[in-house]
């Protein structure tokens, strides 16, 4: 099992938000989370991150940490992208990125992999001098996933990475997650409000309703449920 | 990484380079020996140098040559900043006694003031010294106001064998002639208040008070304390209470008021900070009822604007004057006061007269007397023979109180001002009472060193 | 691009920059070791003043500018390292170098101290904790007089120059107090450098950019945060050591909390998170009042340096953000422009399309050009930020 929730609770002090989550992500699987602003799904992702406080047991490949600080939970493996990107404006691109490689030594590895990923967004190439600040919407998407990824983890959390990108990007941006899945063989668990898309490139889902797992099941199961088509699918 | 080698590389080869050299423009100051003893004076010269502790050989200059042309005068002083207020005016009559001076007195050399702003920052005190005697080439500074501030012009003052005359503080660390031959303080020390205090007390008490004592929490309030306890031990003068106040602290002392009234004390001595605790001590008092059979006031206190505003809480008080106060009513028919007032109106027009007016005026009019006795001595009007004249000289400016004298005769008299004019507070004016004279009594005292 | 023809084009690492940056560096120490040769010893000691004012500025510019907290309570620092070397060397007789040493560990320990508290605070409340540190200090000077000399100061400060030549003269304390000062200022930026440039460096901004992020990503915010307020404290108790030796006697009056907001003005007028900036910023904070004080006389005086100050902070909020550092880097910008080196590898027609699925090599996503103004628009940035806190 790549990453297990057993009755995760948590919060922000005045009470929680998360009632007893209990998930599952398999190795090199594609698990999305649905659910209405205010859900709780940032939250569940910070739980998981380390950010915030959390009762319950989250296991990733098997050991515990729920009581593991946030960086060392980076240099087991596990990276996220955060919700609105969290681009350091004032740090350049290329700047940006190695930040995402803080947990690594293996300078000459890093190296790699930033020519890996300017090859695979020449965007980013191009500005790579240039104060993150000043990218587009789309491009700060690109550098978070990026960053993200200079961690090379094996487990990527990302909070709606399709936020604010136009449905062409948004469109680029799950192939290129699929793709990363598939050929790193990287286990994903993405919160999407564009559930269409984020079910296509998805094996499971699940529904997060007030802070509790409303439903469960395979995308297919999901996209066809009613509960999920009326409120996510529109149709 | 391989700038920072290659920089610090040469750095270290340029300081290797200059180190070898010799060292820069500083010997063209002088740091060579021997310039002493040339001068006018010859032996005479050597003999004061030594009675006074100085080592000519270690000065850049031949301060043993008497001075012609401008002797140039250099005052830091604060001109801005919270205590600009308070001690500017001092500034604008020493200006007007150097013009007046030079018009009436007969001396070899035309003085020339330049007083530079301190904002009465010690550091600012010292490096604007620095410039006066450095880029303003002074011959002499003067008129440094405040221990702190004393302290850093000595040092300039020592370095350069440059005399500071009329440096301003009651403070006796600030009089330190065995390690600060060139500074030459007067004013009140607190020791002579507090000597007057005690003298008049043991007249007036007979079978004794009990004394509360309340000081501000600064080097002055400080050395206050300590003359307190020193002079009435072994009188029948008990010290019962003692409080202090910081020396910000703008409230009303209403709690050590409070203490002082609860420790059954009938006597008050009294130091705290001239910048705004005086009137607010002797309302507080009058405000709690405390009938105090007498209450002694620092002489720091004593201008009437400092005074003024505790109304009819001031009757009665205590404390000690040298210096006269223009705005008193005895001293619009005083003529020498009216002659110094009118200087001032005449170089200085349209600035305001002020308590401190005389102090000013008085500062320079020191110099101007050591200048004159230092012409007719054997050791001319240098550098030297001025100081020499300022640490053996007694006169009585027309500024001061009668009865009250400048006089030292080092190394057995090294306290300028030893006498008080004690007066008592009536109806917004001092009424004078006594007249106390420790001439030669508080060397080492009001003094440090022996 | 166009203007880039009239512009000195120099390309990053290449010959010519490591040169220009050499001889940058060469006149630099040049005029360092010039000015004892020009100037009068007083200029020379204002100099030595300015140096300590902007090693200050430098640590609190480490902290504020590039840590992003605002700190009030620099003068503390700045007085404890000055009144430990005070204390030290005129009371027990310790050697001041090594009382310069206590001064930095002391300051680094009380600055740890202060952090701690500030480290789970933000913006106003930093500054808040650190304003008690700046009013409580002169407080302490005077309650410990006996140690101190209270409000009446602590006086005979000094540090003998050693046994050279150089340092022999009628002048060797000015001088050596000036080497000091330039030393220490040169510690005080090639730390604060090396500090911010790399893996430490991007960590610090990128706490103060997006701390949710920063840690998401890995940095140790309790370590980050520590290293900076001790190492900007310790840079500022230095700088208060020196300013010991050099002014020679010590009032709490001249730890006030208004010497704090001297160099935080110091630092926004200077240009706050840049190498450069704070050091010009503390010149500017020493020689302006200096500048003003001889201006004034008894015939009518104000106080200038704060209307300076003002105008000049008014001036830069409006029309110039990153300050002076700023400024030149404009000014620069219009006759020089350093050009970087480009990366490795970047195919310059990695742009495939994406409609086909399954990329297996490499995978290329890049937002085609004409979708930029639509991006632009969508104001994402800022309904991001909204949605984040
Ligand atoms: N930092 C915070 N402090 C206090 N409460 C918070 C904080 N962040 C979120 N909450 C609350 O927690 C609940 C869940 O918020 P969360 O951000 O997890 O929702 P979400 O499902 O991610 O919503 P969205 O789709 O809008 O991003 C909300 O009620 C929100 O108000
Ligand atoms: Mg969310």
């Amino acid at each position: 099992m790549s990453l297990e929730l057993q009755g995760v609770s948590a919060g922000y002090g005045a009470g929680d938000v998360l009632h007893e989550i209990s998930l599952d992500v398999r190795p090199g699987e594609v698990v999305v989370i649905l659910g209405a602003n205010g859900a709780g799904k940032t939250t569940l992702m910070r739980a998981v991150s380390g950010v915030i406080p959390r009762r319950g047991r989250i296991l990733f490949e098997g050991k515990d940490i729920s009581r593991t600080g946030p960086e060392q939970i980076v240099r087991l493996g596990l990276a996220q992208v955060p919700q609105g990107r969290g681009t350091f404006v004032d740090l350049t691109v290329e700047e940006n990125l190695r930040t995402g490689a803080l947990s690594r030594r293996d300078s000459a590895r890093v190296n790699e992999d930033l020519d890996r990923w300017y090859t695979t967004y020449p965007r980013l190439a191009e500005r790579r001098r240039q104060k993150a600040g000043l990218l587009s919407g789309g491009e700060q998407q690109m550098l978070a996933v990026s960053r993200a990824m200079m961690s090379r983890p094996r487990l990527l959390l990302c909070d709606e990475p399709s936020l604010g990108l136009s449905p062409r990007l948004t469109q680029e941006l799950f192939a290129s997650l699929r793709s990363i899945n598939e050929e790193w063989d990287m286990s994903m668990l993405i919160v999407e409000q564009n559930a269409a898309i984020a079910l296509g490139i998805a094996t499971r889902g699940y529904l997060l309703e007030v802070g509790t797992i409303a439903r469960a099941g395979s995308a297919d199961e999901l996209s066809d449920s009613d509960a999920v088509r009326a409120a996510y699918l529109g149709y | 990484m391989k700038t920072r080698l290659i920089t610090a590389a040469s750095g270290v080869a340029l300081l290797a380079l200059v180190s070898a050299c010799a060292s820069p423009s500083g010997d063209g100051n002088g740091s060579s020996g021997g310039s002493g003893g040339g001068g006018g004076g010859g032996n005479a010269a050597q003999e004061a140098a030594e009675e006074l502790g100085i080592d000519l050989s270690k000065c850049p200059t031949d301060i043993t040559q008497p001075l012609t042309g401008t002797l140039k005068i250099g005052t830091p002083l604060a001109l801005t900043g919270p205590a600009a207020p308070a001690v500017a005016p001092l500034g604008v009559a020493q200006q007007a006694a150097v013009d007046y001076f030079n018009e009436t007195a007969d001396l070899p050399v035309e003085l020339e003031l330049i007083v530079k702003d301190d904002q009465f920052a010690p550091d600012k005190t010292l490096a604007v010294a620095q410039e006066l005697v450095q880029s303003d080439e002074v011959g002499v500074l003067n008129g440094v106001v405040g221990t702190a501030n004393v302290a850093a012009a000595r040092e300039v003052a020592q370095q350069y064998c440059v005399p500071l005359i009329a440096a301003t503080s009651g403070g006796r660390s600030a009089n330190d002639p065995t390690n600060y031959p060139f500074t030459v303080p007067w004013s009140l020390p607190s020791y002579v208040d507090v000597s007057a205090w005690v003298a008049h007390l043991e007249e007036d008490f007979p079978d004794g008070a009990k004394v509360a004592v309340y000081t501000a929490n600064t080097e002055s309030g400080e050395d206050y304390l300590e003359a307190i306890e020193e002079l009435t031990e072994g009188t029948n003068l008990e010290v019962v209470s003692e409080t202090t106040i910081e020396a910000a602290d703008s409230a009303p002392p209403a709690a050590q008021v409070t203490t002082m009234k609860a420790s059954g004390a009938n006597v008050l001595f009294a130091a705290p900070s001239p910048t705004g605790q005086c009137s607010s001590l002797m309302t507080e008092v009058a405000n709690q009822g405390w009938d105090l059979d007498a209450f002694m006031l620092t002489t720091q206190c004593t201008v009437l604007q400092l005074m003024e505003p505790a109304g009819a809480a001031a009757d009665g008080v205590f404390a000690s004057t040298y210096i006269n106060d223009p705005a008193l009513d005895s001293a619009q028919d005083d003529e020498g006061v009216q002659e110094y007032v009118a200087a001032v109106e005449q170089y200085q027009p349209g600035k305001p007269i002020v308590g401190s007016t005389m102090s000013g005026f008085s500062e320079i009019e020191v110099l101007v007397r050591a200048i004159e006795q230092a012409d007719g001595s054997p050791l001319g009007a240098s550098p030297l023979g001025i100081l020499y004249a300022a640490t053996h000289m007694t006169f009585q400016s027309k500024a001061m109180l009668p009865g009250v004298t400048y006089s030292l005769n080092y190394p057995q008299d090294q306290v300028a001002m030893e006498s008080a004019q004690l007066s008592q507070f009536s109806d917004g004016q001092w009424e004078k009472v006594q007249v106390f004279d420790f001439n030669g009594e508080t060397t080492g005292k009001a003094s440090i060193g022996d | 691009m166009t203007s880039a023809k009239q512009r000195l084009v120099i390309v990053e690492g290449s010959a010519l920059h490591l040169g220009l940056r050499i001889a940058g560096a060469l006149a630099i120490i040049a005029t360092a070791f010039a000015l004892p040769y020009v100037l009068e010893p007083f200029r020379l000691s204002q100099i030595a003043g300015a140096c300590v004012y902007a090693m200050a500025v430098v640590g609190l510019n480490l902290l504020a500018g590039f840590g992003g907290q605002i700190s009030l309570g620099h003068a503390a620092f700045f007085g404890l390292g000055a009144y430990t070397t005070g204390v030290l060397t005129t009371g027990y007789g310790v050697d001041p170098a090594l009382s310069f040493l206590v001064g930095i560990v002391v300051c680094f320990a009380v600055g740890v101290i202060v952090a701690f508290p500030a480290l789970r605070l933000r913006g106003i409340y930093v500054a808040l904790v650190t304003l008690a540190v700046g009013l409580i200090f002169p407080t302490l000077v005077i309650r410990f007089a006996d140690l101190t000399g209270g409000s009446t100061g602590l006086f005979g400060v000094t540090y003998q120059p050693p046994d050279l030549a150089y340092f022999s003269g009628f002048n060797g304390r000015v001088y050596w107090n000036y080497w000091l000062a330039v030393a220490g200022l040169a510690l005080a930026c090639l730390v604060v450098r090396n500090l911010m440039n790399g893996r430490f460096g991007r960590s610090v901004i990128a706490l103060r950019d997006n701390e949710t992020a920063a840690v998401i990503m890995g940095v140790n915010r309790t370590g980050t945060r520590v290293v900076v307020f001790g190492t900007s404290a310790s840079i500022a108790g230095l700088a208060g050591s020196l300013f010991a030796v050099s002014s020679g006697l010590l009032t709490p009056l001249s730890f006030s909390l208004l010497l704090t907001l001297y160099f935080l003005a110091g630092m926004i007028i200077g240009g706050a998170s840049s190498f450069w900036g704070p050091v010009l910023g503390g010149f500017l904070i020493y020689f302006v009042p200096v500048w003003s004080a001889e201006l004034s006389s008894i015939n009518g005086s104000q106080n200038l340096a704060g209307v300076v100050f003002g105008v000049i902070i008014i001036l830069i909020t409006f029309f110039l953000r990153s300050g002076l550092a700023g400024l030149v880097r404009t000014l620069l910008g219009l006759v020089v422009r350093v050009e970087p080196r480009m990366p490795v590898a970047v195919p310059s027609a990695a742009r495939a399309s994406l409609s086909e699925p399954r990329l297996t090599e490499r995978h290329h996503l890049s937002a085609p050009a004409d979708d930029r103004p639509e991006l632009d628009r969508s104001g994402v940035g800022s309904t991001d930020a909204a949605r984040n806190h």
